[in-house]
């Protein structure tokens, strides 16, 4: 980065002039800022303090709560890190280093996850309303324990968004999955699978247990993963699910 | 060509297809508002050259893409924000005035740029803040996030 030109300028600037932007401003230079950097901000003066809280999307990544030098448990700091983020939304993006998250985040409304994880619990989100967990574009394996995910019912949550490779997303059974999720969310409205392989049978049941639990479902978005396989199969797999997906809404 | 008129009153003439890029002023032009001189009674002469020199630099981004001269372009930009602060924050007011979201992106992203890992002491330094927070409210801001205040990429410096 350039410094900027010239001592003049600086010296130039009337006081406050920052702080005065226009509030849309200060929320773009905000989202360009680290979190961490973000939150800082706070301090700045009186009519800093709450600037911060209305950054949609306050992105975190490992730096944050990676401990070089104490010795700290990264999942716990990090679980106090959220914990501090009394924020509405959340993004967590790439991340590789924790393989359990519990989320405690009463007043969260939206969670986005992009990474690869063994185990995620949103413990107390009653005001979540919009979920998205998409896994790592990789030929690994990745899952989440979705039986395990709520530890209690979502009652606000409308939107989510499931796109997992080879998703094995019931960690118990890998035969198939359950009829119904063992948790109550029939608030959602909107589904949405980037991902379904016709030919494994396993995903399509996780597919399906999801949509049975969800009784008031609206919009459903389903991308069918183009599989190296003849037309013929692929199309026997299309009209297998769809008769699925009709016997299920019966 | 489209002619602006900044607050002390100096024309600038303008290609129509450099000039809307910004929303406002397409949208002046869409509603035949645009037939003579447009008063911009928010942006100096001094801002509007900047923009106007943003403006033609950008006429077409479409086009730089495949022509390879993305590269251009990116030096362009770097260059274009190396100003002071003050001259910064009047490019973004005329960005967000006239509503030109690239330029608006382009400034806000050099200031985040600027600001990232600075230390509350300087950033209050840099952009003349006044900080009107006792040290007990100050305390009780750290409390609640001291992750954020602490780590050693924290820089004191002020430039």
């Amino acid at each position: 980065m350039m410094p900027p030109r010239g001592r003049k300028h600086r010296r130039s600037l009337p006081p406050d002039m920052f702080t005065n932007l226009p509030d849309n401003v200060i929320d773009l230079i905000l989202m360009f800022l680290p979190c961490k950097d973000a939150v800082r901000t706070s301090i700045l003066s009186k009519k800093w303090r709450y600037n911060w809280c209305r950054l949609t999307k306050p992105t975190l990544d490992t730096s944050l709560w990676e401990t070089k030098k104490d010795f700290v448990d990264p999942v716990a700091k990090f679980t106090k890190i959220i914990d501090q983020i009394l924020t509405l939304h959340l993004v967590l993006e790439n991340l590789e280093l924790l393989n359990a998250i519990e989320i405690n985040a009463p007043m969260l409304r939206s969670f986005n996850f992009k990474g690869y994880i063994s185990s995620l619990c949103l413990k107390n989100v009653p005001l979540l309303a919009k979920l998205s967990l998409i896994g790592k574009d990789s030929y690994e394996a990745d899952y989440v324990d979705f039986a395990n995910l709520l530890e209690e019912s979502c009652p606000a949550l409308e939107h989510i968004l499931l796109d997992f490779w080879y998703a094995e997303l019931f960690m118990e059974s890998r035969a198939e999955a359950p009829a119904r999720l063992p948790f109550d969310i029939n608030s959602v409205t909107r589904f949405y699978l980037p991902h379904i392989m016709l030919m494994d049978s396993y995903g399509l049941s996780c597919a399906l247990c999801c949509i049975r639990s969800f009784p008031y479902l609206e919009y459903l978005e389903i991308q069918v993963y183009h599989e190296s396989g003849d037309d013929l199969t692929m199309r026997a797999g299309m009209i297998i699910f769809q008769y699925l997906l009709n016997s299920n809404a019966s | 060509m489209v002619k602006l008129k900044s607050n002390d009153d100096k024309e600038f003439e303008v290609e129509e297809a450099a000039v809307i890029q910004s929303e406002m002023i397409k949208n002046m032009i869409e509603d035949g508002c645009a037939t003579s001189v447009i008063p911009l009674p928010n942006i100096d002469s001094k801002t509007l050259i900047k923009v106007i020199e943003y403006l033609n630099k950008h006429i077409n981004m479409g086009k730089a893409a495949e022509t390879g001269e993305e590269d251009d372009l990116k030096e362009f930009d770097e260059q274009f924000v190396n100003m002071g602060w003050e001259e910064l924050f009047d490019v973004i007011m005329a960005a967000n005035y006239l509503n030109i979201h690239e330029l608006m992106e382009l400034c806000c992203q050099s200031a985040a740029d600027r600001l990232k890992n600075k230390s509350v002491r300087a950033v209050r330094e840099m952009l003349k803040i006044t900080n009107d927070l006792t040290e007990e409210e100050e305390q009780e801001i750290i409390n609640d996030a001291p992750w954020a205040f602490e780590g050693p990429e924290i820089d004191d410096t002020v430039n």
